[in-house]
């Protein structure tokens, strides 16, 4: 156990990534790889989709890890 | 016509394969694996079911979600001041990725329409078995055991029916059928752990009330 | 909403129903004397059919990625409890309609108790965070 910081991370990635339907789109090729190294492959309990999910509640597909909802582009 | 087919006890082999041609074959259908407590679950919270369905239903293209995702993606990393690398902006997103696909999430109305079929199922099995009669009367062999509280046992039995299938993530379908025939380690403890706390609370009933 | 996913629900569903009474799970009888063992005939169902699934879901059901299940307290506590609610019952959340397909009137109170259990839980959850981990 460290001293140091507040919060201890979680060890393994998020256990959603398996079944998640935005897992898939963030590749590791691709800056899309953002979302993985801030949320699903490191603190997933800050995930908007895990905590939603946690509560048992639906969770969208467009609910992105930040808690943002994407909106589709103006035509 | 094979009367045997409809005499409502069917031999156990006959009973398996129907059921386990069910479980698999609805998902291999559908991508969704078969578990009627779960529908309940969506059912009672219907409202925001449907206003999750209808949020998302435009990124059910994956076009529209990948562009929308690109975009927002960047927005957001700007907002946290992390540089993208501009070779990788138009770096090719494929969720061709090799292996199997996410089913979408399947209409709410899809699945009410799967709990009316089967209460219809019930009836045509009982008209083609013998005719549809209405029993106001607990089962016989329920009022031996219960008698006067016949109701108050289904009543709090449902209760404890439908809590406990939402605290393990599902039911005789769910974790018993789908779960198991995957070998779910979560599945085949619950399928255990329902199986067992029924035989014993059974032999207890049978053996304090009969 | 295609008319695809409409219909296999249709379809699935009566046949789940139509078996579920053929086989017997909806005689409270049945069911007791299942988990008495005074006759194994819906033991052997459930443990065939669950063989079945086991061959048929290794062969069949390659395309699609489903939500894993992983052994948690939930899955024990939550089996226990609704073991108990079979036993005293006869129902399941599933066998409760083919009951009342059945004529069985009496399971309407079966079906009004599982409800208030799924909506009770529901309320549990949200206050204590109990419950199997669902995928999202």
């Amino acid at each position: 156990m460290s001293a140091d910081g507040p919060k201890k991370m979680p060890s393994q990635p998020c256990p959603h990534s398996t079944s998640c339907p935005l897992y898939p789109q963030f590749t590791m090729a691709s800056f899309l790889r953002y979302w993985r190294t801030s949320y699903c492959d490191a603190d997933y309990t800050r995930c908007a989709r895990f905590r939603l999910s946690q509560e048992g509640k639906p969770v969208p597909v467009n609910l992105l890890p930040s808690g943002n909802l994407m909106k589709l582009s103006p035509k | 016509m094979n009367l045997e087919v409809l005499n409502g006890r069917w031999p156990f082999w006959l009973g398996a394969v129907a059921l386990a041609v069910t479980a698999v074959g609805y998902a291999a259908t559908l991508g969704r694996l078969l578990g009627v407590s779960g529908i309940y679950e969506r059912l009672v919270h219907a409202r925001a079911e449907l206003a999750t369905e209808r949020e998302e239903r435009a990124f059910l293209d994956r076009v529209a979600l990948e562009e929308a995702l690109r975009r927002e993606t960047l927005a957001e990393m700007e907002k946290q001041g992390v540089q993208v690398p501009p070779e990788e902006m138009a770096a090719p997103v494929s969720t061709a990725v090799a292996g199997p696909a996410i089913a979408p999430r399947v209409p709410l109305w899809g699945q009410l329409v799967f709990l009316v079929m089967m209460f219809v199922g019930g009836a045509l099995a009982k008209a083609l078995a013998g005719g549809l009669t209405f029993q106001s009367q607990p089962d016989p062999a329920h009022a031996h055991l219960f008698g006067r509280a016949a109701p108050l046992a289904l009543l709090f039995g449902g209760v404890l029916v439908g809590f406990g299938t939402r605290m393990a993530g599902g039911c005789t379908s769910g974790h018993g059928l789908s779960g198991c025939g995957r070998l779910q380690p979560g599945s085949l403890l619950a399928t255990a752990c329902f199986f067992g706390s029924g035989v014993a609370l059974s032999m207890v009933l049978a053996r304090v009330l009969a | 909403m295609s008319a695809r996913v409409i219909g296999a629900n249709a379809v699935f569903g009566l046949l789940l129903g139509f078996s579920l009474s053929h086989i017997g799970f909806g005689d409270f009888g049945e069911v007791h004397r299942m988990f008495t063992f005074a006759d194994l005939r819906l033991v052997l169902t459930f443990g065939g059919a669950v063989a079945l699934c086991a061959a048929g879901f290794a062969l069949v059901t390659r395309r699609w990625r489903f939500v894993p299940r992983p052994a948690q307290a939930a899955s024990a506590v939550g089996g226990v409890v609704f073991g108990l609610g079979w036993a005293l019952s006869g129902a399941c959340p599933g066998i409760v309609l083919v009951q009342l397909g059945e004529g069985r009137l009496m399971a309407g109170l079966t079906l009004g108790g599982i409800i208030s259990g799924t909506w009770l839980f529901g309320l549990a959850q949200r206050r204590f965070g109990i419950g199997a981990v669902e995928s999202c």
